[in-house]
């Protein structure tokens, strides 16, 4: 009960200092402990010796004499004579750090440190010249710590006589206090300390953030960060990481995220120390949360927008996209089907004209006939739309021209029924059909690019699986050719490299097709050499593997040139069973050369386009190697 | 925070998530800005067979494809994108725009859709010009863009608009909702900051993201605090290119360079796709020679090997390294050609001798001697007259303040050495834009006893290089801004903006942009500053990348613009005089 009760009051002590009472508390822990010795006493011990100043001798009344008058205006650290050292926090502050030093509290923020020489580097660091701010800060300092020590010595004073009684009741109380401390309006904690500090701890975060996980301290405890064997203690510090628990040097628990209760890394959470790889860990989650930008789709208002005005314009169309199939329909019906096409515009121009309501359409063949026929034809045209009177027009309505009875004809638009000039309207090819509307007609290179896809598709797939194949075959020593597993591989492997032929096959098509334009030139120029880059990266591997495969023979030949015929020679040294495997071996690895022949005569005909004569050279010698490789390969065959 | 990353995710995202054979097509800004970060190759993985531009009317009709079109959402692009929904060259239509489109354009383009093409209409906000993983432009062109408007204090409203935007891109594809704090002195970053804050609140909902421990800061400085910095001659690669030859959109043009190849007229500079460029890019020439030699050296051997081919796994290896290998010889030549150039313009400009004299000027408090430098370099022919102006310019901006300097003098010795009143009159220019009574911070660390002292004692330590030794600006504020001690009254929070906790957490991540202009000096800077400290990250970007040739065109073609230049002109040489104060 006593150790808890100090655990908790670990806070109050790193803030103020202790009441007589809990000098007790922590007196008869002492005791405790001495009784029944174990790892945990060294830290948490406080010799009864340290607790000797009277509260009138303590630092805190010392300093607030002295700092204000200071003429630079920094506060003064206390001075270093042993009465007066700050004993306010002694070891309970510390004792989380494993630190038997006594330690001092700033008074500007209230932070506790390990000892005067880290509240000089504090002072110097988190409060440099601010004249103004010290005094006020250091006597809020000292308001503050009134008020706090007031309730504290108060409920001492209630129940110094019945601690062993009450002792729950302080518990609560000192909790209390603990929680008033992390409420915001509390002026224990003091603002926090600016975070300027590194490695800076909030007050709040001692009680409640856990320390469950925390790592057994002993004697010869060293940094737990890779490459840092710096013993722990006071030369070096003594931190606890608050996220992963271990025991870091300063230096390397100098960094500080945000952990929650659970000791997680959490952004509403408070400020804890924490070593580097928690921190980087930390970032990377917080960075993995913020991956990828954002975006934001208007498909939907677009599309909202479009139907509504697609509506309007699809209505109007709808009624004259009726008309014509009525007029097809007629026309069908009186059998005028030559007519329907009479002159040869172009279809989808004049549709097009007609649908956005600046152009008219006429069947201008029709007029041509003056046969009774067509005059039936008229009157049923008339009943799809009834047409403009003639006398009242004076003008065309499109071009505002004025009619008259030689130059300039009326028609009647077939589907508005308005009255226009002959050079307004358009005649237009009646489809008896309506099918023929298709926009899309099937392209040459989107087969091929489907078909070059979809075999990549196939390529993708297989490959991991034959590199997994091959690996397994390498582990198995004792494999030999007639293997299920290396039959399976050597036909995997063939069908890989048919398909690889027969990508490139499709990507020279696409490269060969004629082109009408310089755009349609650069698409297939760039799709073939996507389809190169693609073969290059994926097949070159591929043509490693009769390597593996003819493991068994290589062994036998030098790795030089003059192991060349092996590789044709072994085929006869093979028994009749494995003949038909054999050949479709050589078969493949005649592909390969072949294929790699290509690619260096392409190479050879760059580097000499580019003027590079050393690459050419090297480049031909190889290629004179993989002729006389394919032909051996050949012979080999035969 | 990364800002090629973040390009990338996008570009990925939307070419990615339309399969197929695909054209994509590109206005005048988002060419640059996807060029910069994206290979060629690296498009056609992702079946992108034709990138073309929207501006281009000779396109051919070509129905089978899918139309991928990531423009900005300016009038002009906006234009050109209804008459090609008037009359679709492609099957698909899938619409990318690189920022916030207004409503009204959306209701324009879905109306003139007739065809209905559009398949996808999407914002990705890739409105920024990635220049490193750390740092980005607004790209501002000086002909099309000017950044001032009618003096040094006021923004053009266009070039406001597209940095305000580009800012906002960032933020949005890095996901961070920052505090904003500004330059109190600048009318600019003011306008800019609060600007940036209206807009982040108009736009809750996409800035609507997860917390971090602290939030970001986006630390708006202006160029005019410290005018020295893009004045200064560099020494490592990156800035060294700049500075001498120019790089634009990860660029440089070598047809000026006698006897070039024509294959490395115009050479790629991207530390993204160029791994020997991203090692050595911070390094200085000297370490760069010793580099290059190894580069070259390893190239050999390579080559040897490559011609002695005996046996048939020899041949096999060589077919397969080839491909490497032609990138890698591609690349040596590159380097070795780039870095020839530059010690060549190095020793014809006498730039050695010219840079010492101006880190001296720079960093360190000897009057004396810098002055009877400055005149035996003035009369020498061997320097070239423009960096002759640089240093006076140096000079005046350093002695401003100092009893007795010599700027008079020096003028006149310009005038005899045969410099244009047209080009000493920019003299005049540059201490309206940054003379002391410009700028909010001690630049030279010579107005107080204490920064005196501090820099006195900076002095003791020695320096590692001469030619380097001067450190940005930029720097202090940093160190400042990470130690809390940034003061609040010369670099407030935007109002508003900054809940009073926020205050009091140390800034992880740090935004900083710069008006009028970043350096690649200060790049270096903040990459050095980012791999130094895992605790805290740090991106610069500027309305542009100035090398000192750029900066001081800037300035001067703004001065001529200004309502009050008439007046200016005639005084030209007794305002230069007047320096001396």
């Amino acid at each position: 009960m006593a150790t808890s009760a100090a655990a908790k009051s670990r806070h109050l002590h790193g803030q103020s200092a202790p009441s007589p009472q809990q000098q007790q508390q922590q007196h008869q822990q002492h005791h405790k402990q001495a009784s029944q010795p174990s790892q945990q006493a060294r830290p948490v011990t406080i010799s009864r010796r340290q607790f000797g100043p009277p509260p009138e001798a303590r630092p805190s009344s010392a300093l607030a004499v002295s700092s204000p008058s200071n003429s630079d205006g920094r506060p003064t650290p206390p001075p270093k004579s042993p009465q007066s050292r700050p004993m306010s926090t002694a070891g309970g502050a510390n004792g989380m750090n494993g630190s038997p030093a006594p330690s001092v509290a700033c008074p500007i923020c209230n932070i506790s440190l390990r000892n005067l020489a880290q509240l000089n580097l504090h002072l110097d660091t988190i409060h440099p010249e601010e004249p103004d701010d010290v005094k006020t800060a250091v006597s809020t300092f000292f308001r503050n710590a009134q008020k706090v020590l007031n309730p504290i010595t108060r409920s001492a004073t209630t129940t110094l006589k019945n601690i062993p009684a009450n002792s729950s009741e302080l518990l609560r109380k000192i909790q209390d206090l603990d929680l008033d401390s992390a409420g915001p309006g509390n002026s224990l904690a003091g603002p926090p300390p600016p975070g300027g500090f590194q490695g800076w701890t909030d007050p709040r975060a001692d009680a409640v953030v856990t320390k469950r996980h925390w790592v057994r301290e002993s004697d010869r405890d060293v940094c737990y960060q890779p490459n840092c064997d710096k013993g722990l203690g006071i030369r070096y510090g003594r931190q606890h990481c608050r996220s992963c628990g271990n025991v870091f040097c300063e230096m390397h628990s100098s960094f500080q995220i945000k952990l929650n209760a659970q000791a997680k890394h959490d952004a509403n959470g408070l400020w804890c120390r924490v070593c580097e790889t928690c921190f980087v860990q930390a970032k990377k989650a917080d960075d993995s949360l913020h991956a990828g930008g954002v975006s934001r789709s208007l498909t939907t208002d677009f599309m909202s927008i479009r139907a509504k005005s697609a509506e309007k314009k699809h209505l109007e169309v709808n009624r004259l996209e009726k008309r014509i199939e009525k007029l097809a329909q007629i026309h069908q019906q009186y059998g005028t089907g030559v007519s329907s096409s009479p002159i040869p515009s172009s279809p989808t121009g004049s549709f097009t004209s007609v649908s956005s309501g600046t152009g008219s359409v006429r069947a201008k063949g029709l007029l041509r006939s003056v046969t009774s026929k067509s005059q039936q034809l008229k009157v049923a045209e008339q009943a799809i739309v009834k047409w403009e009177d003639d006398s009242s027009v004076p003008g065309c309505y499109i071009c505002l021209s004025i009619f008259n009875r030689y130059g300039n004809r009326k028609h009647h638009c077939r589907l508005c029924g308005r009255v226009i000039c002959d050079n307004c309207s358009k005649s237009t090819p009646l489809y008896l059909n309506m099918v023929s509307f298709d926009r899309r007609r099937p392209n040459a290179v989107l087969k091929y690019y489907g078909s070059l896809i979809r075999l990549k598709k196939r390529i993708d797939s297989a490959l991991p699986r034959f590199q997994e194949m091959l690996t397994t075959l390498g582990q198995k020593s004792d494999m030999n050719q007639a293997h299920p597993d290396y039959q399976l591989a050597a036909r995997t492997r063939k069908e890989l490299l048919d398909d690889f032929a027969l990508f490139d096959a499709i990507s020279k098509k696409i490269v060969k097709l004629p082109a009408h334009s310089q755009h349609q030139k650069q698409l297939h120029t760039n799709l073939y050499w996507w389809a190169t880059q693609y073969l290059q990266t994926n097949m070159f591997p591929l043509s490693v593997i009769p390597k593996v495969f003819g493991k068994d023979t290589k062994a036998q030949g030098p790795g030089s040139l003059s192991s060349s015929p092996s590789l044709s020679t072994s085929s006869p040294r093979l028994d009749s069973a494995q003949e038909n495997e054999a050949a479709i071996e050589s078969l493949a690895q005649l592909a390969v050369l072949e294929e790699q022949r290509r690619l260096v005569e392409s190479y050879i005909e760059e580097a000499s386009r580019k003027r590079r004569f050393d690459d050419v050279k090297s480049l031909t010698m190889s290629l004179e190697e993989l002729e006389s490789e394919i032909a051996a390969v050949r012979s080999g065959q035969r | 925070m990364n800002c090629i990353t973040a390009l990338q995710f996008y570009i990925d995202k939307m070419l990615g998530d339309t399969p197929g054979m695909k054209v994509l097509l590109l206005d005048a800004e988002t060419t640059p800005i996807i060029s910069m970060v994206a290979t060629q190759s690296h498009l056609l993985q992702k079946e992108t067979y034709l990138v073309d531009r929207i501006e281009n009317n000779s396109r051919d009709k070509m129905r089978h494809l899918k139309c991928v079109c990531f423009l900005r959402p300016t009038a002009d692009s906006i234009e050109k994108l209804i008459q090609e929904l008037r009359d679709p060259c492609y099957g698909d239509y899938y619409l990318y725009f690189s920022n916030r489109i207004k409503k009204t354009a959306i209701e324009r383009l879905a109306e003139m859709d007739e065809h209905e093409v559009v398949r996808e209409v999407q914002e990705y906000y890739a409105d920024f010009y990635a220049i490193n993983p750390d740092c980005f432009s607004i790209n501002l062109d000086p002909e099309t863009m000017p950044l001032y408007g009618d003096s040094f204090n006021n923004w053009d409203s266009t070039s406001f608009a597209r940095t305000a935007d580009g800012l906002i891109g960032l933020l949005l594809s890095l996901k961070k909702k920052p505090l904003i704090r500004y330059q109190k002195q600048s009318a600019m970053a003011k306008r800019l900051a609060a600007e940036v804050q209206f807009q982040i609140q108009q736009e809750g909902q996409l800035f609507d993201f997860r917390k971090s421990d602290t939030a970001p800061i986006l630390l708006i400085l202006d160029r005019r605090n410290d005018p020295v910095t893009p004045l200064l001659s560099q020494w490592t690669y990156q800035a060294m290119v700049h500075e001498l030859i120019g790089i634009r959109n990860g660029r440089v043009d070598l047809s000026n360079v006698p006897g070039i190849k024509p294959e490395l007229k115009e050479i790629v500079l991207s530390c993204d796709q160029d791994s020997y460029f991203q090692k050595n890019m911070f390094l200085n020439l000297g370490d760069l020679g010793a580099n290059i030699k190894s580069y070259v050296d390893e190239y050999q051997t390579k080559t040897k090997s490559n011609m002695n081919i005996e046996s048939i796994a020899d041949m096999k290896r060589f077919v397969e390294d080839y491909p490497e290998f032609r990138k890698l010889s591609g690349n040596v030549s590159k380097h070795v050609t780039l870095v020839g150039e530059l010690s060549r313009l190095v020793d014809q400009g006498n730039v050695l001798e010219v840079s010492e004299l101006e880190q001296s000027l720079a960093c360190t408090d000897s009057h004396n001697n810098d002055l009877k430098n400055l005149q035996r370099l003035i009369s020498s022919t061997k320097v070239s007259d423009a960096s002759k102006l640089r240093l006076v310019q140096l000079y005046a901006l350093r002695y401003e303040k100092f009893q007795g300097n010599a700027v008079a003098s020096l003028i006149d010795l310009l005038y005899k050495n045969g410099l244009s009143e047209r080009e000493i009159a920019s003299l005049d220019t540059l201490m309206q834009y940054g003379g002391a009574s410009q700028r909010q911070d001690d630049l030279f660390s010579n107005e107080s006893i204490l920064s005196r002292g501090r820099s006195a004692l900076k002095g003791l330590k020695g320096v590692e290089n001469v030619y380097t030794q001067h450190q940005p600006q930029l720097g202090q504020i940093l160190e400042q801004l990470f130690k809390m001690r940034l003061k609040e009254t010369s670099y407030p929070f935007v109002e508003g903006a900054a809940p009073p906790t926020a205050m009091r957490d140390r800034p992880q991540d740090v935004i900083v942009f710069m008006v009028g202009g970043a350096t690649f000096e200060e790049a270096r800077y903040i990459a050095m500053l980012n791999a130094a400290s895992p605790g805290s990250r740090i991106i610069l970007g500027g309305t542009t990348v100035h090398n000192s040739q750029s900066f001081m065109q800037e300035l001067v073609r703004t001065q001529r613009t200004l309502p009050s230049h008439g007046s200016e002109m005639g005084r030209g040489r007794r305002a230069a005089g007047g320096v001396q104060l």
